[in-house]
């Protein structure tokens, strides 16, 4: 060809070359890109149908199955432990009349009996006889000895000081109030 | 192929070919490419994977459901049913799920007896026990829990009612003594003893099961020292009525 016939800018002809080129590497991009997301489509749906999850789900339904088969030992458990919780509840706050009462005897000295006595889960009402009346202001002084040491009790109260005229005895009431 | 000279109709033929040696042919095989790659992402790579991500966290959820199955299975094949038989029967002789009066009378004759007191010259009384068939009981208080108050007059000095007293908390049914009144050699006593239904188990095989705590062991080893219900029934029922039970 005769070049000094061509009508043809010479620049024109490297720039649509350079162009050719840059558009040559979008294509080879373009095509490494689909080709990537290509594989990747397919990999992901081996993967997905290749899942472990149905013979997991099958293995689940299986020991389940099993395990139903022992359902009236769990149930014996689970009533073991819930009458257990109860059980340890009630004994926990269950109160004990024991101690009051003990207390109080202690402080009663031989010539002196408890003639009556009302105990309950809030306070300890007791009438105590004797013809001295020195050990009842003992048997008091001893209770208000616990009130003082905060040993159970949190008040004692005198409610009735009586003098029987026939056994020449005194009978003395008195409450205590729990801690 | 250039097309300086074109002899004929310019028909599709002509524009095809035309478009096909200009320029823009590359970049529509660019853009078409990359149209194809997008469809691609997000009509099946994006699903694909949020599903992948759901199954796998589905596979692992599934996996600790069969861990704790078998677990649970591995759990109750070594667990003593004898054992268990016999910790239900203590829990309700303790704390029984029906109301057993018996039990309850056989526990104030066996602390009676064993603190040698008499309970010949009683009063019974019994507390709130209505209860509604499935429900809980009319009386029943937090836990499901009911009672039954029964006031007996113990005939005895003050440590034979603390004897009493003492006994009768180391005795099944589990009792509590609410109040104590009187004089002399009499002296009235409330006991209040408890009923608790069995709860309706609702049991998940993926909830692990799991034993008796050491507590609970302990408590059911000192209840299982206090239970006199057994011996009891079943003498009474070899010998018939012939036992120095002062209550009956």
């Amino acid at each position: 060809m005769n070049e000094s016939i061509n009508l043809l800018e010479p620049n024109k002809n490297s720039e649509s070359a350079a162009f050719l080129r840059r558009i040559h590497k979008m294509r080879l991009v373009t095509i490494a890109l689909l080709f990537i997301v290509s594989v990747s489509s397919v990999i992901l749906f081996i993967l997905v149908t290749l899942s472990p999850l149905p013979a997991l789900q099958r293995q689940e339904q299986f020991l389940q199955q099993t395990l139903s088969a022992s359902k009236d030992t769990i149930v014996k458990l689970s009533f073991v432990n819930t009458q257990a919780d109860a059980i340890s509840g009630l004994i926990n706050k269950r109160k004990s009349f024991d101690q009051p009462i003990s207390l109080i005897q202690a402080k009663l000295s031989s010539d002196m009996n408890v003639q009556q006595i009302q105990v309950d889960d809030t306070t300890v009402l007791v009438t105590v006889e004797s013809n001295s009346l020195q050990s009842l202001e003992t048997f008091l002084n001893g209770l208000v000895g616990y009130v003082q040491s905060k040993n159970t009790f949190s008040n004692v109260t005198l409610i009735d000081l009586v003098q029987d005229q026939v056994t020449n005895g005194y009978a003395l009431t008195i409450q205590l109030n729990y801690l | 192929m250039s097309s300086d000279t074109w002899i004929g109709k310019k028909g599709f033929r002509y524009w095809y070919y035309r478009f096909r040696d200009s320029e823009y042919y590359g970049l529509a095989i660019v853009g078409f490419t990359i149209l194809i790659c997008v469809i691609l992402i997000f009509r099946i790579i994006i699903p694909e994977v949020s599903q992948w991500f759901s199954i796998r966290d589905e596979v692992i959820a599934t996996q600790q459901q069969i861990a704790t199955l078998q677990q649970n299975i591995n759990f109750i094949n070594n667990l003593d049913k004898n054992t268990l038989d016999s910790q239900l029967q203590t829990v309700s002789h303790a704390l029984p799920p029906d109301k057993n009066f018996s039990y309850e009378l056989i526990a104030l004759s066996n602390a009676a007896a064993s603190s040698g007191v008499s309970l010949s010259d009683y009063a019974f009384q019994l507390g709130n026990v209505a209860s509604t068939p499935g429900g809980p009981s009319k009386g029943a208080g937090q836990n499901g829990l009911s009672q039954i108050q029964i006031t007996v007059t113990v005939n005895g000095t003050i440590d034979k009612v603390k004897h009493f007293i003492a006994s009768l908390n180391k005795n099944l049914p589990v009792s509590e003594v609410t109040s104590i009144n009187g004089s002399g050699g009499s002296i009235s006593v409330r006991v209040q003893f408890y009923q608790k239904p069995f709860n309706k188990v609702v049991f998940s095989g993926d909830t692990p099961l799991q034993s008796l705590s050491p507590q609970k062991n302990e408590l059911l080893q000192n209840l299982t020292k206090w239970d006199n219900l057994n011996t009891t029934q079943n003498s009474s029922s070899q010998s018939g009525s012939n036992s120095a039970v002062p209550l009956f």
